[in-house]
């Protein structure tokens, strides 16, 4: 990131604007847009840097993923923290799948559930507070099942 | 006994002090394919129907930003009386200025606005009280479709670049508004239709 600003001074090679756009989503959670205005990779380049800064972490990958429009907020679930495709993460979705079954059509993608995914892995019911999913993602990448 | 709809009015004609409206929109909105939408996950508040508390699309789907330059970006919107033998309607009209002129530019968005159908949402400067006047939705009932399309290569407003007028005729309702909960809620859901 650091090289990236380096060279924001002059316009991006077409390897450095092809690297912006694959970052940015990974650290963002959001599609970039890819363009010939040399002035939305520098604003990104500044977005991700900033974000990377604030955050300390690349976003956490989720593999589950929301219908455009849908977001989470329930007053009693995780006391109404909003949840988007930006902030979702494994753990979050899968507990409220389970919480509210009924609103799997809701998303456009969900993990198959395996043997060795945190749903079946994790036998205790999960407490209110969310969980770092990120270590049991590691040991079984799960498969994304796009909805139809 | 025939039967009759009442259209009444259901409060006074008044204004707010600490809540003066303010002319304007924000130069950033959203433009959703009319198709993409999922009517029937759509949820209207309890209370009023011009209250859209959900807006979801279809699987795969997005919105995709609609950004206007200038002081006063989307100049020309506006929602007009239409007078009919039984009942009237509004006619909603957005004209989008694209800045641009490129084969990608004509495939990907003059080429389907021509032609398609749409619902936009724009953001009032004017918030209202709790944050529910700042999403407006067009284009729900009846979609939003070209109805002006103009490339003037030597416009001093567009320096060439095109004007597509999108008009929705015969809506029922005057205004509709994208609203859940609060404006923290209705932003993060707002933001979630994005491309």
């Amino acid at each position: 990131m650091e090289e990236l600003r380096g060279r924001m001074s002059a316009p991006f090679s077409i390897e450095d604007k092809q690297l912006i756009a694959r970052l940015y989503p990974e650290i963002t959670g959001r599609t970039f847009h890819k363009t010939a205005c040399r002035r939305c990779y520098q604003d990104a380049v500044i977005e991700m840097a900033v974000k990377l800064r604030k955050d300390q972490k690349m976003k956490e990958k989720c593999n589950y993923h929301m219908r455009a429009g849908f977001i989470i907020r329930c007053g009693d679930f995780d006391d109404g923290e909003i949840y988007t495709n930006a902030n979702l993460t494994d753990d979050v979705a899968r507990r409220y799948l389970e919480r509210f079954p009924n609103k799997r059509d809701m998303f456009d993608v969900i993990p198959e559930e395996t043997a060795e995914t945190p749903a079946e892995a994790d036998n205790e019911p999960s407490e209110a507070s969310v969980q770092p999913s990120g270590e049991k993602a590691a040991k079984a990448p799960a498969k994304r099942k796009k909805r139809k | 006994m025939a039967k009759l709809c009442e259209s009444l009015i259901a409060k006074a004609i008044d204004f707010a002090c600490d809540d003066l409206i303010v002319r304007g929109l924000e130069s950033d909105g959203l433009i959703i394919n009319r198709s993409d939408i999922d009517f029937a996950a759509t949820v209207f508040d309890a209370q009023n129907p011009n209250i859209i508390k959900t807006l979801v699309l279809k699987t795969g789907k997005k919105g995709y930003e609609v950004n206007q330059l200038g002081n006063t970006p989307f100049t020309g919107v506006q929602s007009t009386l239409e007078v009919g033998t039984y009942r009237n309607t509004w006619t909603h009209a957005i004209p989008i200025v694209v800045l641009s002129n490129t084969p990608e530019v004509a495939h990907d968005i003059i080429d389907g606005l021509s032609n398609g159908t749409f619902v936009v949402i724009l953001r009032n400067k004017f918030k209202g009280t709790n944050g529910d006047a700042e999403y407006q939705v067009y284009g729900y009932t009846q979609g939003l479709v070209a109805s002006e399309g103009t490339n003037d290569k030597y416009s001093e407003d567009t320096d060439g670049g095109w004007i597509i007028t999108l008009q929705e005729t015969g809506a029922r309702m005057s205004a509709m508004f994208l609203f859940d909960t609060d404006a923290t809620t209705t932003a993060a859901a707002y933001e979630s239709l994005k491309a």
